[in-house]
């Protein structure tokens, strides 16, 4: 497990929150797992968005072109704009029983994220049969056929690892099963998979 | 209540009647101004300017410049890439009223260093104090705005002299607004120290080595027409009022380029002599499409070292480029940031305070009704 | 779902689960198999709890969940595997079968309840389980199979079972498929199919099944002398054994007609001719179309009997002179042995009398019908098919339809008096059970159509004759000429392909689920495929029949089923 913290909580209800990260941190990428560790356990979590505010400064310097490297940095670690993740939950575990439902309650403020590494992506989407795939494709405001790709390339990679190539196809026939009733989102979502999945 | 519109109808309309002929007759005199400008300085080069002794010596009743080294209708490009590190301070502060609960003063020094084409972000200090009283402890009575706002200015040059660092380049300081401060000279004992305090840490900057600027961004003052009104001062009907110098100098200065070095002549110069006296010049920062006219002033220091000049000149054009069409120095701009108190932090400090003070067993007043009043919450609607 | 390319159908495993449907509308059955692995006419087993649904399946339907994803082709969008699994889940076939039979299997097998349940069987609590006319419909997501041999072997019986005989063979597993012959004589049957279908083949089979079981007397009007001996396969060239050939004059004889007959150049066994006593008036009512007989025929025959008598009329009349005249008080008179004169003399009109005699001259010229042949032939076939013997009466030169008509006719007439006297002797305890006979006749349609149907003879034996042991084995291109009321008697039909919509109407005239099996005939393959339907067959099955050739005949008389005792045989030829 990583015990390296990648940010902090700032916000969230009982489907997601957003994490604040500082850009020095170790910082997830779109469709990264993390795993926020609470008292009961841990709740589980995709990236689905990260986003950098601008401000009245940035956006004038932005327009001006030309910027030497100082301000760049000095826009990006002195002033005082966190990177801010939201996050989409999946699961949780309570005493290393994962379940893949919506947590019981969501973190708290200020409680940190980590990113999960390759053992934790296994022994989560072990667990249960892709019933996590459900909060992501019931979404309407994330994208998640990006996600699901991105999300699918790192667990792949894991269960591989793992010596279980053939998860991939597994999950991808299960996504299919839940969306083949809605023939636009499956297109798209089946588009971003295959892009991350060439022949 | 708001406002009376349909009262000002009329007002408004007058308003632009009025705008539009002192319109005009701004555009005659900035003609005449800058004829004079340029009479003047042929006068000068020629020696035969005949009212220069009126501006020889320092007129205390006179605001107004008085021609230096340059000739003054001389403008001035740099091309220069010299190597240089930038300081830059700001302040801001948390003043009291009679309505507060408890009496809170404070000032919020910024201090930020840069050092161009170094590729490392600059280093910036905050520093946060309570105003303290003559026997040095935080003072708990209601301090004057006037005083606060000199110590926070005494402050801000203090950081400007007094963060040190190693480097072998020239180190410009940058202040916000001009050297010359408003709240000197008063009577009072507090004023005194602090005012001499402050010539004090100027000292110092020139002692370090430093050169130091103070930038004001859109300059009202009509220093270098009043020096023309009083040479000219002969020629009858003569009424240059109205137009300030930065009209002047819109049409005189290209941009990048500086204006002629001018000493100050004021009411408080006598208190800035020999290195200190202040001097200015004007720098156009703008675009060929929108010029931009701001005032520099300088020490003597600096203004007697022509290489100091271009190095300040240079390094304002510079600071003023990176914020793009709204020039105005980056690490300025960065100062306030970083200095700025808002209204929140005010309510959050006396919150602090305030808990901290009821654990420690302290009574505490609260706000006035007056106050409170002000702050009723605005009509809601249901949901 | 299986790789398309390269997997082939595991027989033990499942092809699909039952997804709708009902008993009216058939059932449909999800494939999880490529559809080109199932065909129609696939013998499906259904297994839904304690039961087991036997059906065959009659429609494959493509389908998608999404009409666009059947639209759309993905193959240029998206990588192949993802392709795959897209075309797995969304894009399906299903299987339409018509359920016919339901059988209980009990509980799983080696399980303490399957135990139990055979208990109560042995112990005469419950009934043994048999199969059943469908009653029920499986539940939702039962596993259907294609039938491996067992299930075949549990409907249509084993082979190695007396009585039952291998028609043919399952067309995907080529498990055997068996008639019970038994079942097969008791009602009369059907073997149709259009020309070159190989209607031909298949009645030889059977014949040669029914020969061998010797259950039954088989009597076959070999219209086209094709049967009896050894022929040549118009399309393959190759030589068809012939029933008497593969089974000796012992057993089968041919009959030729008429005192010189030759089958091609081959002398029959012995020789089939009628006397003048043998032609009955309604044997020449039924040549009403074929001798453009005259309405005033029936009169005419009934003064003929009424004067000569059923068994003199034919020699009387044939005897008359036609247009024969004298003269009389110096005016011509018809002749006293004239036709007009006996007319005359009978209340019947000259003209109408003269134009049946004028056109029973066909029959009169017959040389097989003659005055006094040398002996019964027809009682001598009668006999023989009592003893056991198989007749194959071959027509010879005589290929006419008359000849056909009016031969098969009186023949059957004689024989199914024969055996009604037998029956009801039987019945009343004098004599031993009457021998089942099965009359084949081919060109069913000149018999059986509408018109001639009420007044040959055949009709009834489809109709009644059962009861006295006399069934019909009809072979037909043209069932649709066939009356629908003989059509309706028929127990087991035996349909090679069939063109035209009324033939295939007409064969599945009353019959459950005629709708589902309709495409199913129109798509049969030219030669070799056969749906066996009706009474006769537990349900509705599509075989490939078997090749009559010298392999069919070995697996004959390699039978275990019954061994050939030579002085049985003779006891029964010769029983004196």
């Amino acid at each position: 497990m990583n015990d390296i913290t990648a940010g902090r909580l700032l916000r969230s209800n009982t489907r997601g929150c957003v994490v604040g990260c500082h850009v020095s941190q170790p910082a997830p990428v779109f469709g990264s797992m993390i795993n926020i560790p609470t008292k009961t356990g841990k709740v589980f979590g995709l990236v689905h968005d990260i986003h950098i505010d601008d401000d009245g400064l940035v956006r004038q310097l932005a327009a001006a072109g030309n910027l030497p490297d100082e301000v760049i940095l000095d826009n990006r670690i002195n002033r005082n704009v966190p990177v801010e993740m939201s996050i989409i939950f999946i699961g949780y575990s309570i005493e290393n029983k994962i379940s893949h439902s919506l947590p019981p309650r969501p973190p708290l403020s200020l409680d940190e994220m980590y990113i999960c590494d390759p053992e934790d992506l296994r022994n989560f989407t072990n667990a249960g049969h892709f019933g996590y795939f459900r909060h992501v494709i019931s979404r309407q405001d994330i994208p998640a056929g990006e996600l699901l790709s991105a999300h699918l390339q790192a667990a792949s990679t894991a269960q591989k690892v793992g010596g279980n190539p053939n998860w991939i196809n597994e999950a991808i026939q299960e996504i299919i099963i839940l969306l083949r009733d809605n023939h636009e989102l499956m297109t798209n979502v089946l588009g971003a998979i295959g892009d991350a999945f060439p022949a | 209540m708001p406002i009376n519109y349909i009262n000002l109808q009329p007002q408004i309309k007058d308003y632009c009647e009025q705008a539009k002929s002192t319109n005009k007759s701004r555009t005659l005199k900035i003609d005449q101004v800058l004829d004079l400008l340029h009479r003047c300085a042929d006068e000068i080069s020629s020696g035969t300017l005949n009212n220069i002794s009126t501006l020889s010596s320092p007129n205390y009743k006179n605001r107004c410049a008085r021609p230096n080294s340059e000739c003054v209708n001389q403008s001035f490009k740099i091309n220069n890439n010299d190597q240089y590190v930038l300081l830059a301070s700001d302040g801001s502060q948390i003043t009291s009223t009679h309505h507060d609960a408890l009496p809170i003063s404070l000032i919020n020094i910024s201090g930020i260093f840069y050092q161009p084409n170094s590729r490392k972000s600059p280093e910036i200090q905050v520093s946060s104090e309570f105003i303290r009283n003559a026997e040095n402890n935080i003072s708990l009575d209601v301090i004057s705005e006037d005083l606060v706002n000199l110590i926070r200015d005494v402050a801000e040059v203090g950081m400007l002299a007094n963060w040190h660092f190693k480097t072998r380049l020239p180190i410009i300081t940058i202040s916000d607004g001009p050297l010359e401060l408003f709240h000197a000279p008063r009577a009072s004992a507090d004023y005194q120290q602090l005012f001499q305090e402050y010539l004090e840490t100027l000292e110092k900057i020139h002692q370090e080595g430093r050169i130091l600027g103070g930038y004001i961004d859109k300059p009202r003052a009509n220093l270098v027409i009043r020096m023309l009104e009083i040479i000219y001062q002969s020629i009858s009907g003569l009424d240059l009022s109205g137009i300030s110098d930065a009209d002047i100098f819109f049409r005189l200065l290209e941009p990048g380029s500086r204006s002629a070095i001018f000493q100050l002549n004021s009411p408080s110069s006598n208190n800035y002599t020999g290195p200190l006296a202040l001097h200015f010049f004007y720098l156009n920062v703008g675009r060929k499409d929108k010029p931009w006219i701001v005032r520099v002033e300088i020490n003597k220091w600096a203004a007697d070292n022509i290489i100091n000049v271009r190095l300040l000149h240079q390094a304002l054009l510079d600071q003023c480029r990176l914020m793009g069409s709204q020039p105005y120095p980056y690490i300025l701009h960065r100062a306030h940031e970083e200095a700025v108190v808002h209204l929140d932090e005010k309510e959050k400090l006396t919150a602090l305070l305030s808990f901290s003070l009821q654990q420690s067993g302290v009574e505490i007043a609260s706000k006035s009704y007056k106050s409170s009043a002000k702050e009723l919450q605005n009509r809601t609607r249901m949901k | 779902m299986a790789d398309k390319n390269t997997e082939k159908t595991n027989i033990n495993s499942p092809i699909g689960y039952v997804v709708g449907g009902g008993l009216k509308a058939n059932l449909h059955i999800r494939l999880t198999v490529p559809a080109y692995s199932v065909q129609e006419g696939s013998f499906i087993v259904i297994k839904s709890g304690d039961w087991q649904f036997y059906s065959i399946a009659t429609d494959l339907q493509l389908g998608a969940i999404d009409p666009r994803f059947a639209d759309d082709k993905m193959e240029n969008r998206l990588p192949p595997n993802i392709v795959s699994l897209l075309q797995d889940q969304t894009l399906y076939t299903n299987l339409v079968v018509l359920p016919s039979l339901m059988l209980e299997s009990g509980p799983k097998l080696n399980s303490p309840e399957h135990t139990l349940w055979q208990e109560s069987i042995d112990n005469g609590e419950k009934e043994q389980p048999r199969p059943l006319p469908v009653k029920t419909v499986p539940v939702h997501h039962a596993k259907a199979f294609l039938a491996n041999k067992g299930n075949i072997a549990e409907i249509f019986g084993k082979e190695t079972v007396d009585g039952n005989f291998v028609i043919g063979h399952t067309r995907e597993q080529k498990h055997p498929v068996c008639i019970n012959l038994d079942k097969l004589i008791q009602r009369s049957s059907g073997i149709f199919g259009a020309t070159g279908s190989g209607k031909s083949f298949l009645t030889r089979i059977i014949l040669a099944g029914l020969i061998d079981h010797d259950q039954s007397s088989v009597l076959v009007y070999d219209m086209h002398n094709e049967y009896g001996l050894d022929d040549t396969a118009s399309d393959t060239g190759q030589n068809v054994i012939g029933l008497r050939s593969a089974f000796g004059r012992t057993k089968v004889q041919i009959v030729g007609l008429g005192s010189s007959a030759d089958i091609r150049g081959l002398s029959p066994d012995f020789n089939l001719t009628l006397s003048y006593k043998d032609i009955m008036p309604e044997d020449v009512e039924m040549l009403t179309r074929e001798l453009n007989l005259r309405e005033t025929t029936a009169a005419t025959l009934d003064a003929l009997v009424q004067k000569f008598g059923r068994s003199g009329w034919f020699s009387a009349f044939k005897s008359m002179k036609h247009g024969k005249m004298i003269e009389q008080d110096g005016k011509l008179t018809p002749a006293p042995d004239s036709v007009a004169f006996w007319a005359n003399q009978n209340g019947i009109h000259p003209m109408a009398a003269e134009g049946l005699h004028s056109k029973l001259k066909r029959l009169f010229n017959k040389p097989y019908i003659i005055e006094n042949p040398p002996s019964d032939s027809i009682q001598a076939v009668t006999d023989s098919l009592k003893k056991g013997q198989h007749i194959i009466l071959s027509f010879g030169k005589f290929e006419s339809d008359l000849d056909y008509l009016l031969i098969s006719n009186l023949l059957t007439r004689r024989i199914r008096t024969e055996w009604e006297n037998m029956t009801n002797q039987f019945r009343n305890g004098k004599v031993s059970e009457p021998r089942q006979l099965v009359i084949i006749i081919e060109e069913a349609h000149k018999l059986l159509n509408r018109e001639m149907a009420v007044q040959t003879t055949f009709s009834t034996i489809a109709r009644e004759m059962r009861k006295y042991y006399v069934t019909l084995l009809i072979i037909d291109q043209r069932p649709s000429q066939i009356y629908d009321e003989v059509m309706s008697q028929l127990g087991t039909r035996i349909c090679g392909w069939l063109g035209d919509d009324d033939d295939v109407h007409a064969v599945l005239s009353g019959l459950a689920g005629r709708d589902a099996l309709r495409g199913m005939l129109a798509r049969l393959q030219p030669k070799e495929e056969v749906l066996l339907l009706g009474w006769g067959v537990p349900m509705p099955i599509l075989v490939r029949s078997r090749r009559y050739d010298a392999d069919f005949y070995k697996e004959i008389k390699h039978s275990i089923k019954r061994k050939f005792d030579q002085k049985t045989a003779i006891n029964a030829l010769y029983p004196d």
